[in-house]
């Protein structure tokens, strides 16, 4: 049945959106995440409130249009904040002349916004991560340093540093499915 | 057919590989026994999109701590909605008393569609102080039981954006009384109820989402 909040994977809440309780639960599950987001976004904290509290208010509004067989919660409530944040920063670069403001700078469209969203993801994945997974992962493939080196800061083998890389990135594809990424589709 | 322990000999170097971290040797064995492996071709395909996609994670910003939001936005977010529901409650409440007045008077013979004629809209007028270029606006106020009501016309503003119409307190807080899409040269009209009593307030005002700068700004008498 399309209006029901079923318990997915990743997602407590059960019921519908347009429920304050339900709603609320919402916001202690992934409040802080989206406000980490537009406040990554858009470089301010008051704009990043606003645009959490206009993604609440929008997924309040829309409620029974969320599917919870099409996507998580958190997904939904993702994609919600990334237009909100699209708008704000539209909104601002659009009106210049309305006011004697500083001249704006363009943090430019969509596709850094895109970059910035998958960042935060995968941060956010990689948290979630055991410190050793995320670990090898950090220190091998983002600050790009080799194997051995890390094998030895470690003092493990270099064999189990680099079979650790592969489990690693077994067990977050899996914290990225049930955050209900769909990178590859 | 290969067998498991050499798969899995090999899948240890698969994680690397999908990391592009082989050098030539290990890559040219790899890539040898992958062309005969299906079962490991099928494990590599889940791991490269992921390899892919966490190259734009920034390890600085892993480590520092998360920018947390103030305490106070819950507040502002359900006294949001709250707001929202109830003027949608006042909404509904409206057109039930509407039909009621439009049956009572098709009943009394149109009485109260003939009387009715008298044109003073509700409310005190206010004059914006603010007015951002090319934007023409007229409001009216309204102290009323439950708070403020508010009739605001507006034109001017570009099409299609939305912005926020608020009321502002003596101590500068604002409280956000709704919003609407602008329709370019064509004149928005609303009517917007505010739970805040008129007496608190001090100044009406228009800005955009995201966004602190005030297009439109009118001081309010009590």
């Amino acid at each position: 049945m399309r209006l029901r909040i079923v318990r997915t994977r990743g997602d407590q809440s059960e019921g519908r959106l347009d429920d304050e309780t339900v709603l609320r639960a919402a916001y202690d599950d992934h409040g802080r995440e989206l406000f980490a987001l537009a406040y990554r976004s858009l470089g301010d904290r008051g704009r990043a409130e606003e645009a959490v509290q206009e993604t609440f208010l929008r997924a309040w509004r829309g409620a029974d249009r969320y599917d919870p067989r099409r996507s998580t919660l958190r997904t939904w409530l993702y994609a919600i904040c990334r237009n909100v944040v699209i708008d704000a920063i539209r909104a601002r670069a659009a009106r210049p002349e309305l006011a004697d403001a500083a001249p704006p700078e363009l943090p430019a469209p969509e596709r850094p916004l895109e970059q910035l969203l998958v960042g935060l993801e995968m941060e956010e994945a990689l948290r979630r991560l055991s410190d050793q997974h995320r670990c090898v992962l950090v220190e091998i493939h983002l600050r790009d340093r080799p194997a051995s080196e890390v094998a030895a800061q470690l003092g493990i083998p270099v064999g189990t540093v680099r079979s650790r890389v592969y489990y690693a990135l077994k067990a977050l594809r899996l914290v990225l499915e049930e955050m209900g990424w769909h990178g590859d589709h | 057919m290969v067998t498991t322990e050499r798969c899995q000999q090999m899948r240890t170097m698969l994680g690397m590989y999908a990391l592009g971290r082989l050098d030539d040797r290990e890559t040219i064995t790899l890539r040898a026994h992958l062309d005969g492996c299906p079962e490991c071709r099928t494990e590599l395909s889940l791991l490269t999109p992921v390899a892919a996609a966490l190259s734009a994670a920034d390890p600085d910003r892993l480590t520092e701590p998360a920018p947390r939001p103030s305490s106070t936005l819950p507040d502002a977010i359900f006294g949001a909605v709250d707001r929202e529901r109830g003027r949608k409650r006042y909404h509904r409440i409206a057109v039930a008393a509407a039909a009621v007045v439009i049956a009572v008077g098709l009943v009394t013979g149109g009485f109260f569609l003939r009387g009715g004629t008298s044109t003073a809209p509700p409310g005190q007028p206010v004059a914006f102080t603010v007015l951002a270029a090319g934007v023409d606006a007229s409001a009216r106020v309204e102290n009323r039981a439950w708070g403020t009501g508010i009739s605001l016309d507006v034109a001017g503003l570009p099409q299609g954006r939305t912005y926020n119409v608020w009321l502002q307190r003596s101590d500068g807080s604002r409280m956000n009384a709704g919003s609407f899409i602008a329709g370019g040269d064509k004149t928005m009209s609303m009517q917007l109820a505010v739970g805040l009593p008129m007496s608190d307030a001090t100044m009406l005002g228009v800005s955009a989402p995201g966004d602190d700068r005030t297009l439109l700004q009118a001081p309010l008498r009590s």
